[in-house]
């Protein structure tokens, strides 16, 4: 009998124990999961709507219950125009009288809205500054209505229901008043509302982004009866509703539906198989297209529009059933943007972006790149690669990626790209496999003597000691200035191995110590700051990029009023130019150009990607690669880096001669005085680009490493050749691995 | 003429019937576990064994070629030289002063439990707790620098220097002490009185008895304690990492250091010769240690 039993138990071991075994699926990203037979169906498509081209700028989108499409906008001239469309292809013209004379009588038009019955409204400022609304009456007059708004309040938004009730959005809540009189008949108490609303059911919809989620008023008391948590940013959110109850929240995560009565957001448009993740579009309007269809405005940092409508279609796979997988260590606007107009292009391919390092998580970059080394081991990594970050140098020698050379010489030979930026990769037998999408460029700003007549550290380390009653660089801890200089100038101190040549070595670090030691470095940065007589205080001080940051703005202060002479920093997009650019025109002795440009001058590349060699879907990872580099992508400036594309580089060179402004600055300490920009600096910086030739080095362990053996120089613990030695000495192991 | 199985059972002697079924549970009970390690260890190690002889990421047999490359490479002779100086000092410090310790605990008898507890209980702090002591005590701003600069001196960052070697030793010492001295007294606990007895009736001094009696006894305990301090030896990578991260001063800088940055930048070629090298280094020594001991036995 006991034997049966022990035979029994031992039988369920076993089984149990085969059971967790095969049950370990091996569900590492990167591998396609097979196709079933029941592949779910529908999902939204995404359709472009050619917009009128006439219009500049945008002031009102709607779609009327009758399907007509109306936009309102302002054409060159300032001029305010109107156009309707039944299909989207074509557009016929709207009157817009009303509102021109309305900005002919001296206001500031804000905002329109119109309610289902077509009566329209306007929310303006008057010649004396005070807001108002307005509402179309016969004649084609406005007429004011009597509501006065507290100074202390700014509103954000206006909307109308079919009874006569204006829903006032402001900055400290939500007011419901009467148009006949102006007279509020309910206060709806909101402070993170940017005035998005709809009325459903006897229901006041808020969006409180402070708050996190949606909150329901009764409307006709404005006591708070429910509040439905939303997961995610609501800043910038659009709120819509439809006939049937159920309400929608639109904004840079797609489209997440609520049911009526409800407690659970459903997403029903995902951004990541949508324009909606796109790094350079910015939900601006939206509406309802019937009860299940939607037509989206986009506003691109570009200041162009894009009119998106999504209508769902139940013959399409939910998912795209091709699937390509990108994996970046840290986010990367430049390759998102790629991915969201790939998939715009192709809506059969869907892109799943894998991002290593997410913000807030602790992971450090050796555990991602350690997960991500497991799954190329494992033969299933992603299709692409954004390198920046991953040792791309052992996963070239281990035959980890595509050789892209087939196509690049091409691309190369038809001069399309900045090829001292793009051949950086480049290795000796022609085969390249890792491409560069955009750049940064190390810049000097200040004394032109400085800037034009020295190209090295030493020589500015010399005239720092010829000129001691003059500091080069604003305070900066030794730590701090070798960050800086650390990839701009290892070339010099490192050999072709990355072994240290210690007498170079000594001279970069002795040239340290004497810069550094010129300003009291230690102390953090003001956290107080005045600009024409306001105190700003910057409540996030120990934030290490906030730090940095303050420490740019006050180097550059610094620099336009003489204290230092020279501000260093990296550039990264034209439009950095005229704040910089004014700084030094008030020092009037002031230039600028790359970093110590003896041999052409160092850029840091960024978004650098390659493809897997053992990817399935070599074509298609190739095409977004090629995309990430064309001039469609490359063209719009995210502020990640110039282009890399010639033509869109050269356009970003020309100023726009409509946003010829003086550039906005606010000072922390020393205001500077704002110039518009000038063509000549844009052309300047341009023509340095393309001397530009070494690519920084960007080894951050190696640099760590460095940092932490001279530290003892710095602090008068050694002498200059000892933390050389034990530089070198500390650095042999790593690079010897 | 086959004889009816009860018959042919009848021929077989009842206790070997016995062996046979008792053999029978044992392996079904033992067959969840050794599936486990099978999947989870020991295929995964040939595996480690087969990609030794291949490209890293081309799959293309490149033979003793990383072999070769890892005897040539100056971070693997560091760290393999850092690994056997710590294991060659601290295996014999530690059994030896494990012995003295639970030699006199074993002395003292019921009245030692306190002393058992107190050094038992540096294997149970978790190694972040560790790690924080260590930090307390060794940093530049640490106690002891603080000592020195009261008696005169100047503050030293021990971790970054020479001295870093010997905290990991003194480490891995006072964390292991307890455990090993445990298993010594389980060993005495074996040996058997009369024997003492009887030797002490001989004319026999207590050095004798030690060295006669209780030494050779002790040899199985030996060969389990050397085997286990061994593999625990490894584990002070782990405080050796969370306090200087990847890589540390070079006195520190072990094989695991090594392995897990060869991970890193995709060397798996030559992680898994190294690996290969080091699993074969310790099978041979425990297989000359377990001779040895045989050999003594007999």
């Amino acid at each position: 009998m006991k034997k049966h039993i022990y035979k029994l138990m031992v039988g369920l071991l076993i089984g149990a124990t085969a059971f967790g075994v095969t049950g370990c699926s091996n569900n590492i990203a990167g591998e396609k999961s097979s196709v079933s037979q029941d592949i779910p169906m529908g999902r939204y498509i995404e359709e472009t709507v050619d917009m009128p081209k006439e219009i500049k700028s945008l002031i009102d989108y709607k779609v009327n219950s009758d399907g007509t499409m109306e936009i309102h906008g302002y054409a060159s001239g300032n001029q305010v125009v109107a156009y309707t469309s039944k299909d989207g292809k074509s557009w016929e013209s709207k009157d817009a009288t009303w509102l021109n004379d309305l900005i002919s009588a001296g206001n500031q038009l804000s905002a329109i809205t119109s309610n289902e019955k077509g009566e329209y409204y306007a929310l303006y400022y008057n010649p004396d500054f005070k807001t108002r609304i307005g509402k179309l009456s016969e004649g084609n007059k406005v007429e004011e209505i009597p509501y006065e708004v507290d100074e202390s309040s700014y509103i954000s938004a206006i909307k109308v229901d079919e009874e006569g009730s204006i829903f006032v959005g402001m900055n400290n809540g939500v007011v419901r008043i009467n148009e006949a009189d102006g007279s509020v008949i309910t206060e709806y108490s909101v402070t993170g509302t940017e005035g998005e609303v709809v009325v459903v059911d006897n229901q006041l919809m808020v969006i409180d982004a402070q708050r996190g989620g949606l909150v329901a008023f009764n409307l006709e008391s404005g006591d708070e009866e429910n509040f439905i948590p939303y997961e995610g940013t609501l800043w910038g959110s659009k709120l819509l509703s439809n006939d049937e109850g159920n309400v929608y929240i639109v904004n840079t995560e797609g489209v997440s539906r609520l049911a009526p009565g409800g407690s659970i957001w459903e997403n029903v448009i995902e951004s990541s198989t949508s324009s909606f993740g796109t790094p350079s579009l910015f939900v601006r309007q939206v509406a309802m297209k019937g009860n299940d269809e939607f037509s989206v405005a986009f506003d691109s940092v570009e200041g162009a529009y894009t009119l998106l409508n999504y209508h769902f279609d139940p013959n399409v796979p939910s998912r795209p059933t091709t699937e390509v997988n990108l994996y970046m260590l840290e986010d990367n606007r430049t390759i998102r943007q790629a991915v969201a107009e790939y998939q715009r292009q192709n809506q059969e391919v869907f892109i799943n972006i894998q991002v290593g390092i997410q913000e807030g998580d602790t992971l450090t970059k050796a555990d991602a790149i350690r997960t991500l080394n497991t799954q190329l081991l494992a033969g299933k990594g992603p299709d692409i690669l954004v390198l920046d970050g991953l040792p791309i140098q052992s996963y070239m020698e281990k035959g980890v990626l595509l050789d892209m050379s087939d196509w690049v010489d091409g691309m190369r030979d038809s001069g399309k790209w900045l090829e001292n930026i793009t051949e950086a990769y480049r290795q000796e037998d022609g085969s390249i496999y890792a491409l560069p999408t955009r750049f940064k460029v190390p810049t000097l700003w200040g004394n032109k003597e400085l800037v034009n007549g020295v190209d090295s550290l030493e020589g500015l380390a010399d005239w720092a000691k010829e000129n001691p009653d003059k500091q080069v660089f604003y305070s900066m801890t030794p730590e701090e200035l070798m960050k800086k200089l650390y990839g701009i100038t290892a070339h010099e101190w490192m050999d072709e191995t990355g072994q240290i040549k210690e007498d170079a070595f000594v001279t970069f670090i002795e040239s340290i110590n004497t810069l550094s030691g010129q300003g009291g470095a230690d102390e953090a940065p003001s956290m107080n700051s005045s600009s024409s007589g306001m105190t700003i205080e910057f409540n996030d001080a120990d934030d290490p990029a906030i730090q940095e940051s303050i420490k740019n703005t006050l180097s550059t202060e610094y620099m336009a009023h003489k204290d230092v002479e020279l501000h260093m920093t990296e550039v990264e997009a034209f439009m950095e130019i005229p704040y910089l650019n004014s700084a030094i025109m008030q020092r009037g002795d002031g230039d600028f150009g790359a970093v110590l440009a003896k041999d052409g001058g160092v850029y840091n590349p960024v978004g650098i990607v390659g493809i897997n060699a053992n990817s399935k879907n070599k074509d298609i990872a190739s095409e977004i690669v090629k995309l990430a580099m064309s001039k469609e992508v490359q063209k719009v400036d995210l502020y990640e880096g110039f282009p890399i594309d010639k033509e869109a580089l050269e356009e970003q060179a020309i100023i726009n001669e409509d946003g010829m402004m003086a550039a906005m600055g606010m000072a922390i300490e020393k205001p500077i005085k704002m110039q518009p920009a000038t063509q000549e600096s844009y052309t300047k910086l341009k023509e340095q680009v393309d001397k530009l030739t070494i690519p920084a080095m960007t080894d951050e362990v190696l640099m760590n490493l460095i940092i932490e053996e001279t530290k003892g120089y710095f602090n008068g613990e050694k002498t200059a050749n000892e933390a050389a030695e034990a530089a070198a000495k500390r650095t042999r192991a790593y690079l010897a691995e | 003429m086959k004889l009816p199985k009860q018959q042919q059972n009848a021929q077989e002697p009842i206790w070997q019937n016995k062996k046979k079924s008792d053999l029978k549970v044992a392996l079904c009970f033992l067959l969840p576990s050794l599936i486990g390690v099978m999947v989870f260890i020991f295929i995964p190690f040939i595996d480690v064994i087969r990609r030794s002889f291949f490209g890293a990421m081309s799959g293309e047999f490149v033979g003793l070629k990383n072999y070769a490359t890892i005897f040539q490479n100056d971070a693997f002779k560091l760290a393999g030289g850092n690994t056997l100086k710590f294991t060659l000092i601290c295996i014999p410090l530690l059994v030896i002063a494990s012995l003295g310790l639970a030699l006199l605990i074993n002395a003292i008898g019921k009245k030692a439990q306190l002393f058992k507890m107190t050094f038992l209980l540096p294997m149970a702090i978790p190694v972040a707790s560790v790690v924080l002591l260590w930090q307390v005590l060794f940093h530049q701003n640490g106690l002891l620098s603080r000592g020195i600069i009261a008696l005169g001196g100047q503050r030293v960052d021990w971790m970054k220097t020479d001295w870093a070697f010997w905290i990991l030793v003194a480490s891995y010492l006072w964390r292991n002490i307890g455990y090993d001295m445990v298993l010594w007294l389980a060993g005495l606990s074996t040996i058997s009185p009369a024997i003492y007895e009887a030797a002490k009736v001989d004319g026999a001094s207590s050095w004798q008895q030690f060295t006669k009696i209780t030494i050779p006894q002790l040899l199985p305990t030996l060969f389990t304690i050397v085997v286990l301090s061994l593999l625990n030896s490894f584990k002070v990578f782990r405080e050796a990492y969370l306090i200087a991260g990847d890589y540390p001063h070079d006195s520190m800088y072990m094989l695991q250091h090594l392995f897990n940055n060869w991970f890193v930048s995709l060397d798996i070629d030559k992680l898994s010769a190294a690996a290969t090298i080091v699993a074969g280094v310790i099978l041979i020594l425990i297989l000359l240690l377990q001779r040895t001991w045989e050999g003594d036995e007999d």
